[in-house]
């Protein structure tokens, strides 16, 4: 096997053998166990900025395993799986170091860091995923890996919850495999190509193609939370902090707006799907989602589920931007799957710190907690300021691609879409942050941990850090590493003519 | 060794450990067993090579010529269930010497022992159990209906005599089975008399290019297809199996569903791809038999979601996924097609899931005296190995990567897809939510904290990680579509 | 009418009576006993088949023959084991009929 080939397979196996042998492990050996999941994560961090490396020096890393005639899987590192690869490989190194805070001392850690060290090799097969075939196959993987962790805790909720998961997750799937086979037996085996190609089947197989985008996009927008297939998110928040954090940033959901983006790029390709009528409907679906999630945040007192409502509104930015025919609109789609993660994790962390720390849960509790856990606080009101689009966190750069490439598109309705939405956000994010620092404490904290301060440390580093690569990425936006440069080459594929 | 020689020891090995380990006795039978299994494995992969190598290989029996003698033939489909059959016989028959060596524990909980016990007659599963591996290794090498027949029987008398063993409260399932079976043979053996009264010759291969259509041929094919519906339960002629599965030891089952049960799919395969493929108007019979298919997979994923005990529910599971292999019929134009294709990775892919699964029942009902789905909670936690290999064969059953069921499936799906049979697509993709249903349902048990006044007694770990080893065939079976497609195509007849 | 096709349509007349005993009765040894009659049908059938093929000497086909030969003792080995499970089955739930086929009034303890 050449050096090409291992590299791919390598970044999947850094964290599946760690994640087999931590299986094994009993579970009173936190050292071995934080070892091999540091290690892993260390390893494939390195090796994803050896891809970063070559990549831009156009070296080529595939890995090839036919399983049927005509049917390969194959992992392929181009700049859009990098994009989406780097995010898992840095999330997953603090969200290890988050967990490995935050599960001391709880039941089955073994088994959670197993099925987690699975699920981060299930994404990387996803971002790595070379052709449609290899994307679906590691995407019903990760619902595999994923349901342990959802299900964790074992009780009554978190069991619902998991059915709930699956019956959401399972028929998608099945929708799924039907538009592969079909996909396979119109086009024969096909590899990812910038700018899609499907083109040449537009005469005959006009309707078909019609169905099949509607295929995918239902059996891939139940992970990317599309209303009306997000049942199952709000839901999923019954599971211990660090799995919500990797679900909404880094893996399931995030999983979801990917595979759009590859099936409308690089399947379809966004001029031909533009032809064929198909994006109009589904910047719709995606606007909707937006509004849709943001109103039901507003109602949540409890600050997971806000979170997740939130979520589900911010992920379709990504499919909305994915709609709007234009290259700003595409830079600011792919640009927003960085910083939205980086954002909402930094939440997520802040949410679990909050939980964990004093028993607060729900918003009607934070009062005055920002004197109590102001680093907390602080990296929570970068990542709240950073969704409703404040400058100069990330989400202000992402917004404002994403606005002027609605303008480009000449679909002025978007922009209002995306104005509603901010406004909304700011109206469920403000009030918290105005709580948490201008209102004095409105009774004892519901489980005084008795240290007296903030969060521990395991816990409270990566959530500075996420919030300070938040701050970072939107204030070195202009720089050449940034996740926004990275979009800016990912785009120029995309479009016939460059 | 030649090819002949190969094919001969095949069918030699299983049959000479059976006699072997009924004169040795209770003491060395499973040691016999033991033995014989390696060397089937053995002689099973060299005659693989010899027919990767070159293609379909042929011995007359006795040195006769075919019409009066009889041929015995190995091409690829064939070999292919040869194969399935060796790797899977080994493994339960390393199963079934843990699970018998050890205390005789494990089969007091599920069925009160009768005065004779079964402590003292288990030591005559392994004669048996030989005996049907020889039975069926000898239905896959038949080139002769009549011979079929003889095999079918043999088949037919060892399974029931397995379902027997497990002591006098299986004596009702046992002898309904028998019932059955011998039903199913006089209607077979009916139809053969007819096509011989009709051609003269009873070679499958010579009968083939004699074929006349006429009545008395679609007559012959009716009762021989009836015949053989009856004999491997498929739906609605499948109301014997889960009670035999219920009584009978795990050992027993694991043989019965993953391996007794193919030797329909393929005759009926042969029969109607092969034999009477080329009479006019001959794609009727197929599409009926996928429509009984399509019956199967959804009322055995219904009734499978039904069944509140755990070997109930796998029994049901296996009639179910007979129904997968019976759908493949319609879409296959021959023998070495794709659906044929799918249907044997699906075939053997089962097989591995079906025969670990069963054994993990097992040791589940060792471990906590009942096999109640709802109350046999956390057994992740219990019995790891246990619940990885369920959880790995469930994978495989319902068809998600990455296993061999899941590429199976896949293919399935694009032959019918292909073949615009969108009846199948749908059939096909209902089946696998059933089981998704009701696996997932079983397996979320594994996640339950059990309450701590649960009884639970010690398991022995041999059992367990033989269950865990076929769980991982039906895994690397992902890797196997390729292989098998080249076996298929190299042993064709033409 | 041959001696031939006498033996061929009674051994049709027998395999549809034993089918009939075999499906519809209630007690196994009876369905047994049909069983037996529809292999004794299929048997004569058989032979029947044998004379009719014969060669210009006037000798039947030996081929048929040898089927009838396996075939009876295929039948009696396993009618042996359906008697032995029979046996069985009636000491342990004190009832010569299936479960399926019981009425609890009439027979033993069903399980």
């Amino acid at each position: 096997m050449s050096a090409q080939a291992w590299v791919p397979l390598a970044v999947v196996a850094s964290s599946l053998l760690p994640g087999l042998i931590i299986f094994l492990l009993p579970e009173d050996r936190r050292g071995l166990r934080a070892t091999l999941n540091l290690a892993g994560a260390f390893a494939k961090l390195a090796l994803v900025g050896l891809m970063l490396w070559n990549v831009g020096r156009f070296q080529d890393y595939e890995a090839r395993m036919t399983v049927l005639p005509g049917l390969d899987l194959v992992l392929r590192a181009d700049e859009l799986s990098l994009l989406f690869m780097s995010l898992s490989a840095l999330l997953w190194l603090l969200t290890t170091v988050y967990a490995i805070g935050y599960l001391e001392d709880s039941p089955h850690r073994s088994r959670f860091f197993g099925f987690f060290s699975l699920c981060v090799s299930a994404t990387a097969g996803i971002a790595l995923a070379g052709n449609l075939f290899t994307l679906f196959v590691f995407y019903e993987i990760l619902t595999l890996v994923t349901y342990p962790l959802v299900i964790h805790r074992g009780t009554p909720a978190a069991l619902a919850a998991g059915r709930t998961y699956l019956f959401y997750t399972v028929p998608a799937g099945a929708l799924l495999l039907l538009a592969v086979v079909a996909s396979q037996v119109l086009t024969g085996p096909q590899d990812f190509v910038g700018a899609g190609y499907l083109k040449p089947f537009a005469e005959e197989h006009a309707t078909t193609l019609v169905l099949l985008f509607v295929a995918l996009i239902a059996g891939f927008g139940v992970k990317a939370a599309l209303v009306p297939l997000h049942g199952w998110l709000p839901l999923a928040m019954v599971a211990p902090a660090p799995v919500s954090a990797l679900l909404h940033a880094v893996a399931v959901v995030k999983a979801g707006a990917f595979a759009i983006v590859r099936v409308v790029y690089e399947v379809f390709g966004v001029e031909f799907a533009a032809t064929l009528g198909v994006l109009t409907p589904l910047a719709v679906v995606a606007s909707v989602t937006i509004l849709y999630g943001s109103l039901r945040a507003l109602m949540q007192d409890e600050l997971k589920k806000r979170l997740a409502y939130s979520t589900v509104s911010q992920v379709s930015y990504i499919v909305l931007g994915t709609a709007l025919l234009g290259p700003i609109a595409t830079i600011g789609a792919l640009v927003h799957l960085v910083h939205q993660g980086l954002m909402k994790i930094t939440l997520f962390f802040s949410a679990g710190n909050y939980a964990e720390t004093l028993g607060v849960h729900h918003v009607s509790e934070m009062d005055g907690i920002g004197r109590r856990m102001p680093w907390t606080t602080a990296a929570f009101t970068v990542g709240a300021l950073g969704m409703i689009g404040v400058p100069p966190v990330a989400g202000f750069v992402s917004k404002l691609y994403l606005g002027a490439g609605a303008a480009q598109a000449g679909q002025w309705w978007a922009i209002g879409v995306l104005a509603a939405s901010s406004l909304l956000n700011a109206m469920y994010f403000l009030p918290v942050l105005h709580r948490a620092w201008f209102r004095p404490q409105n009774g004892p904290w519901p489980h005084e941990d008795g240290r007296g301060r903030d969060a521990k440390p395991m816990l409270l580093l990566p959530v500075l850090l996420t919030a300070l690569f938040s701050l970072g990425v939107g204030v070195l936006a202009t720089m050449p590493w940034s996740p926004l440069e990275w979009a800016h080459l990912i785009m120029r594929k995309e479009y016939v003519g460059g | 060794m030649t090819g002949s020689a190969a094919l001969v020891t095949v069918l030699a090995v299983p049959l000479a450990g059976a006699a072997a380990a009924l004169l040795v006795g209770r003491r060395g039978a499973a040691v016999v067993g033991l033995l014989t299994s390696a060397l089937g494995v053995v002689a099973a992969f060299a005659l693989a090579a010899h027919v990767f190598a070159g293609g379909l290989q042929r011995v007359a029996v006795g040195g006769w010529a075919v019409p009066l003698g009889m041929e015995l033939r190995a091409d690829g489909l064939a070999t292919a269930m040869l194969l399935m059959t060796a790797v899977i016989g080994a493994g339960i028959s390393v199963y079934a010497w843990r699970y018998f060596g050890a205390d005789d524990h494990h089969d007091r909980h599920v069925h009160p022992v009768g005065p004779s016990g079964s402590g003292s007659t288990q030591w005559l599963f392994w004669p048996v159990w030989l005996l049907a591996w020889g039975a069926l290794n000898a239905l896959y090498l038949s080139g002769d209906l009549f011979n079929l027949y003889v095999t079918l029987e043999l088949l037919g008398l060892a399974a029931v005599a397995l379902v027997a063993l497990a002591g006098a409260g299986a004596a009702a399932a046992a002898l309904r089975y028998l019932l059955f079976a011998l039903l199913g043979s006089m209607l077979y053996i009916l139809g053969v008399e007819l096509l011989y009264a009709a051609h003269q010759t009873l070679d499958l291969l010579q009968l083939r290019e004699r074929l006349q259509p006429g009545v008395s041929v679609w007559l012959a094919a009716a009762l021989m297809s009836t015949g053989l519906l009856v004999k491997t339960a498929i739906f609605p002629l499948h109301v014997w199996l889960p009670p035999a599965h219920g009584s009978a030891p795990a050992p027993v089952s694991a043989a019965l569903s993953a391996l007794v049960v193919k030797a329909g799919f393929y005759l009926l395969a042969r029969l109607w791809l092969d034999l009477f493929g080329s009479l006019p108007g001959a794609s009727v019979a197929p599409l009926l038999l996928g429509a009984l298919g399509a019956g199967a997979v959804l009322w055995g994923g219904v009734q499978a979601l039904r069944q509140t005990r755990l070997k109930a529910m796998i029994a049901y599971s296996t009639v179910a996924q007979l129904g997968y292999l019976m759908i493949a019929l319609p879409l296959a134009g021959r023998v070495t097609d794709g659906a044929m294709h799918a249907a044997v990775l699906l075939a053997a892919s089962h097989a591995a899931a079906k025969a670990s699964m069963f054994m993990c029942a097992g040791s589940l009902l060792a471990a906590y005296g009942h096999d109640r789905i709802d109350a046999l909670t956390g057994f992740g936690t219990r019995l790891p190995i246990t619940a990885t290999a369920f959880a790995l064969a469930a994978i495989s059953l319902v068809g998600l990567p990455p296993t061999g069921g899941f590429v199976g499936k896949f293919a399935l799906v694009e032959a019918a897809v292909r073949a615009d049979a969108w009846w199948a697509v749908a059939v096909v993709l209902l089946g696998s939510l059933l089981a998704a249903a009701f696996l997932f349902h079983a397996l979320s048990r594994a996640f339950v904290e059990a309450p701590a006044d649960t009884a639970s007694a010690r398991v022995a770990r041999a059992p367990q990680l033989v269950a865990l080893a076929l769980a991982l065939l039906a895994v690397a079976l992902v890797a196997a579509g390729e292989p098998l497609r080249h076996l298929l195509a190299a042993g064709a007849a033409n | 009418m041959s001696l031939a096709l006498l033996y061929g349509l009674a051994g049709i007349a027998l395999v549809a009576m034993g089918l009939y005993a075999a499906l519809a009765a209630r007690h196994v040894l009876r369905r047994l006993l049909g069983l037996n009659v529809l292999g004794s049908g299929v048997f004569m059938m058989l032979v029947a088949l044998a004379s009719r093929a014969s060669d210009s000497a006037g000798r039947p086909d030996p081929v048929p023959h040898a089927m009838v030969l396996t075939g009876i003792v295929v039948a009696v080995s396993a009618t042996a084991l359906a008697l032995a499970l029979l046996r069985r089955m009636h000491a342990h739930d004190g009832s010569p009929r299936l479960p399926e086929d019981r009425d609890d009034a009439s027979d033993g303890p069903s399980p």
